[in-house]
């Protein structure tokens, strides 16, 4: 493993911004490997199929954790990248039992040390890094936890009964303040509000129509909602904005995009504006959707198509970059990088 | 007249072609009708003698005269007589083989004689086929004794009517019917029914005064009559409709599978455990099964949300509708993917049950169906290897600790039921007698302990909240007494596709190949999914791939290379403008709820998944 070249450094074969054909993601490592890679580039964490998680940086490597041969680890970190978390799971491709719990690991960025958090599935850091939520669908139970005061310790539970493979969205406001998307009996999506004061939750926004699914994230001082028909029932697309404060039962909210056809969504917040999936045909019969990924900027409403003919389904955020899986690739949606710094930088800690 | 008529017209030198389609046409019929009648009449005044003929192998049917009898017979069933002479044969058996003159009754053909010259003669048809044509196809004149009235009831009851599930297993259908050497026989008598009508007005026309054309039309009659008898209404349907399709298997099944599934079903009888899954009791007031089921087609939601135990919203009814037209996997059991334990069992269970065209426990418990299936082939083929969920005590005589393979509920395989592996313990540990003696299982909710009827016997309490199909809470209760002298040690790995080398023989993917026979092709692109789809006709095909991209609607990705391993079973193909999509039942989804997925989502699951794979293998794998 020695020889393999550790630092990894982004190459952007063309502009980020041509329109219509995104620079493919090219790394000096097999991109297979690669869980997370910093917005500075000097870390990058990778995995093995000996089931071991390693960090990369300064020409060396270091592991970070060791399992069972195939164990597959997940990366994901926030825009504040202060830390990153790390859900582990044993045995991917023998034991796939419905409920199972995967442990999460948490670690300082650059950090050789992984601090286990507990069991779940779909864990995310919030507020600067300074808290995790987690979901156990065992239990059908978020944990909301603080980082810094380890007393700081919540759980929901959830009333969905009709979906056992649902996992909710959740976002956290202030380590009061807490929401999460749930689903009731007649298949309605809902993101509600929870305050640690106060025991009543309440309705953020209600899905229009059984099926469809919500897709949440926080920018600013504002929600954003968007909701994505799951069915071809004739039923359309929208995302709106909320005002967290000063917005009485969170009754006033913006319009920022609508459509016909179904959109997939898979939406994410990213710098000022708005990225998802769009439906631009579809073939009903057979379920088909032309799909491209698009943006709406927040400030106006601005549409722009980011990809043409590309029909991409997934968008994920990593560090400076929105990025899209085509086939053996990733493509680079959006985002600048500066991952190309080779210099030597100070050890691991 | 069809595709050979068509020829004829084109290859008929003398036609004009000044003239329109149709007086060409005539012409044609009226030139080849002097032309036979001409050669009919030249040879039927000819001296012959069969013992002239130096080889009866040498005898072949005259060029002009065949193509008489094509351009005159009905495509369809000149269609169905192709493949060889002796077809031929058993087409002029029939009253379908016609002439210029109606009924086929005069064979002319060509034959070399003892001087080694080559001659030209007619025969009567029954003539020609007892004196030349048995002796060159002797099973064809056995053949056509089953189709003697007094045979043909017991022939009948061979004929296997099936009703396809989906348009290729209909176009496979037609296409074995073309291919058997009975179906011109089958076709020859439904034939004559279709023209049983026909024969009963023309005799009530007909004087009996026409003493000779009245009796033989009578005897027709009757006869086509006692045929008919003979079949149901549900063959007789099937072979009529195979019989006039034969030659456009597409458009009739096309036109077929057009109508809904659900409304089909209900006008053909037929109630699936599909249909039951969609509609199942309590319905309301106004409402019974099939209003249930005949809302299916009007209300396209009302099939979003009909089962807690698998991955929900389903599709719509009319997308499910598409699905399960196009479906061919075995389905006629309930199930229940979440409350399996494992993703792994479902499929695998799934695919064994198909395999074996159903399994012999057929429960109303949705979780024994999909692990019962797994288990028991754990235990016929695999030595008890694989199903690591097993009910332990320590044996203190034999100081070692003993296991019983279990399910978690009963079965009709007493080896694996749940309360019979309780008993075998308790008899070792307690000295129960299992002859007089069973234990029953209940849920929580129906223990009452404070009842005298759970103070004696033998109870396994289930606590539902926490029981699946590979573990469960559960008490065991002896005479009002706790019995805790057990452990449920539940570890199951299954491997469908290999993971590594060593043990690449233990995956099951391997196993169906050793013990089943199963042939297992790579399927890389829609040509080669097509073709074996088509080929095959229980073909299925099994895959593992990442849900996020499979199911991008449902599943999001959050982090790099994230895959949410997903096993499924495609077992249709849909087209529509040159894109394909495949019916798709993941292990999360109910058996009665496929859906259609894009190819394009497919093919990306499954490179997604190959990256993460400890083998990169391609896991897309076609089974039959």
């Amino acid at each position: 493993m020695l020889f393999i070249k550790i630092f990894i450094t982004i190459l952007i074969t063309q502009p980020l911004y041509s329109q219509d054909s995104p620079a493919k993601l090219a790394t000096k490592q097999a991109i297979e490997n690669i869980r997370y890679i910093t917005k500075d580039g000097k870390f990058t964490y990778y995995h093995n199929q000996s089931g071991q998680l390693l960090l990369s940086s300064n020409y060396s490597f270091h592991i970070l954790d060791k399992d069972k041969r195939n164990t597959q680890y997940f990366v994901s970190a926030s825009r504040a990248e202060k830390k990153v978390v790390i859900e582990k799971i044993e045995s991917p491709h023998s034991n796939l039992n419905n409920n199972k719990l995967n442990s999460i690991f948490i670690s300082d960025l650059g950090s050789k040390k992984l601090n286990l958090i507990g069991n779940g599935v779909n864990p995310k850091l919030h507020l600067e890094d300074t808290w995790i939520s987690y979901y156990n669908p065992l239990k059908k139970e978020i944990t909301l936890q603080s980082l810094i005061d380890k007393k700081l310790i919540k759980n929901i539970k959830l009333l969905n009964s009709i979906n056992p493979y649902f996992v909710p969205a959740v976002l956290i406001i202030s380590p009061t303040d807490f929401m999460y998307t749930d689903i009731n009996k007649n298949g309605h999506e809902a993101l509600l509000s929870l305050s640690s004061g106060s025991k009543s939750i309440k309705p953020v926004y209600k899905s229009r129509f059984a099926g469809s699914r919500i897709n949440t994230c926080k920018m600013n001082d504002k929600i954003i909602v968007g909701e994505f028909p799951n069915t071809y029932l004739k039923r359309t697309t929208q995302i709106v904005s909320i005002e967290i404060y000063n917005n009485e039962n969170y009754k006033n909210f913006n319009l920022i995009y609508s459509s016909e056809l179904p959109d997939i969504g898979n939406m994410k917040c990213f710098n000022k504006s708005i990225y998802f999936i769009k439906t631009y045909n579809t073939l009903e019969k057979i379920n088909f959707r032309q799909t491209d990924v698009v943006k709406v900027e927040l400030k106006d409403s601005k549409l722009s198509r980011l990809t043409r003919n590309k029909n991409l389904t997934q968008l994920f955020v990593m560090a400076n970059s929105v990025l899209s899986p085509s086939g053996k690739d990733f493509l680079v949606i959006e985002g600048k990088s500066t991952i190309q710094d080779d210099s030597i930088i100070q050890d691991i800690k | 007249m069809g595709v050979f008529s068509a020829l004829i017209i084109c290859l008929h030198s003398s036609l004009s072609y000044s003239n329109g389609v149709f007086s060409e046409f005539e012409s044609l019929n009226e030139s080849l009708k002097i032309s036979y009648e001409k050669s009919l009449n030249k040879l039927i005044n000819k001296d012959f003698d069969i013992s002239d003929i130096a080889d009866m192998k040498s005898v072949k049917l005259d060029y002009d005269f065949i193509n008489v009898v094509n351009f005159y017979s009905a495509s369809r069933y000149i269609l169905l007589s192709t493949y060889d002479k002796c077809s031929v044969y058993d087409f002029f058996a029939t009253n379908l083989a016609k002439s210029a003159n109606g009924d086929l009754k005069y064979v002319i053909f060509n034959y070399i004689n003892k001087k080694s010259e080559t001659k030209k003669h007619v025969l009567r048809k029954d003539v020609f086929l007892k004196q030349i044509a048995y002796k060159q196809c002797p099973k064809s004149q056995k053949l056509r004794r089953y189709f003697q009235l007094k045979n043909f009831k017991s022939f009948l009851k061979t004929v296997k009517i099936t009703i396809p599930k989906s348009y290729p297993e209909c176009i496979q259908d037609i296409n074995d019917f073309k291919n058997k050497p009975t179906s011109i026989f089958l076709c020859s008598i439904i034939e004559d029914i279709r023209k049983a009508p026909k024969y009963s007005l023309r005799l009530r026309n007909l004087s009996k005064l026409k003493n000779r054309e009245y009796s033989v039309l009578e005897q027709k009659l009757k006869k086509t009559l006692k045929y008919k008898s003979l079949f149901n209404k549900k063959s007789l349907q099937y072979i009529q409709n195979m019989c006039l399709q034969v030659a456009a298997p597409r458009n009739y099944c096309r036109n077929y599978f057009k109508v809904n599934y659900w409304t089909k079903m209900l006008k053909d009888n037929i109630i699936t455990s599909s249909m039951n899954h969609h509609c199942s009791p309590p319905f309301d007031k106004s409402s019974n099964f099939k209003e249930c089921i005949k809302s299916l087609s009007r209300e396209n939601s009302k099939c979003l949300f009909s089962d807690p135990y698998s991955l929900q919203p389903q599709p719509v009814c009319s997308q499910l509708a598409t699905s399960l037209m196009n479906s061919r996997l075995f389905t006629e059991y309930k199930d229940c993917p979440s409350k399996s334990g494992s993703q792994l069992v479902t499929q695998t269970s799934r695919i064994i049950s198909h395999i074996n065209n159903g399994f012999n426990e057929n429960s109303d418990n949705c979780s024994i169906n999909s692990t019962y299936p797994t288990a028991k082939y754990d235990k016929d083929f695999l030595d008890s290897t694989v199903w690591n969920v097993k009910l332990c005590y320590d044996d203190k005589i034999k100081r070692k600790e003993v296991c019983y393979q279990t399910l978690m509920g009963d079965t009709k395989d007493a080896d694996l039921s749940l309360s019979k592996n309780v008993e075998r313990v308790l008899s070792r540990l307690r000295g129960f007698n299992r002859k007089s003696n069973s234990c029953k299982i209940i849920k929580e909710s129906q223990y009452k302990p404070s009842l005298l009827e759970f103070r004696t016997g033998c109870y396994i309490v289930k606590n539902q909240k926490k029981c699946d199909g590979v573990n469960c809470d559960f008490k065991v209760i002896l005479g009002d007494i706790e019995f805790k002298d057990f452990k449920l040690k539940s570890n199951l790995s299954i491997d469908i596709f290999p993971k590594n080398f060593k043990d690449e023989n233990k995956s099951f993917f391997k196993l169906f190949e050793r013990y089943q026979q199963k042939k297992l092709k790579l399927v890389r692109n829609i040509s080669t999914l097509k073709r074996v789809f088509s080929n095959h006709k229980k073909a299925i095909f099994i895959g593992s791939g990442c849900a996020e991209k499979l199911l991008p609607s449902f599943f999001t990705i959050n982090s790099m290379n994230q895959c949410t391993i997903s096993h499924y079973i495609v077992d249709g193909i849909v087209e529509e403008d040159k894109k394909y999509s495949l019916n798709v039942r993941t292990s999360m989804d109910n058996i009665h709820a496929p859906r259609l997925i894009p190819w394009k989502y497919v093919y990306e699951s499954l490179v997604q998944y190959q990256k993460v794979h400890p083998l990169n293998m391609w896991s897309f794998y076609a089974l039959y």
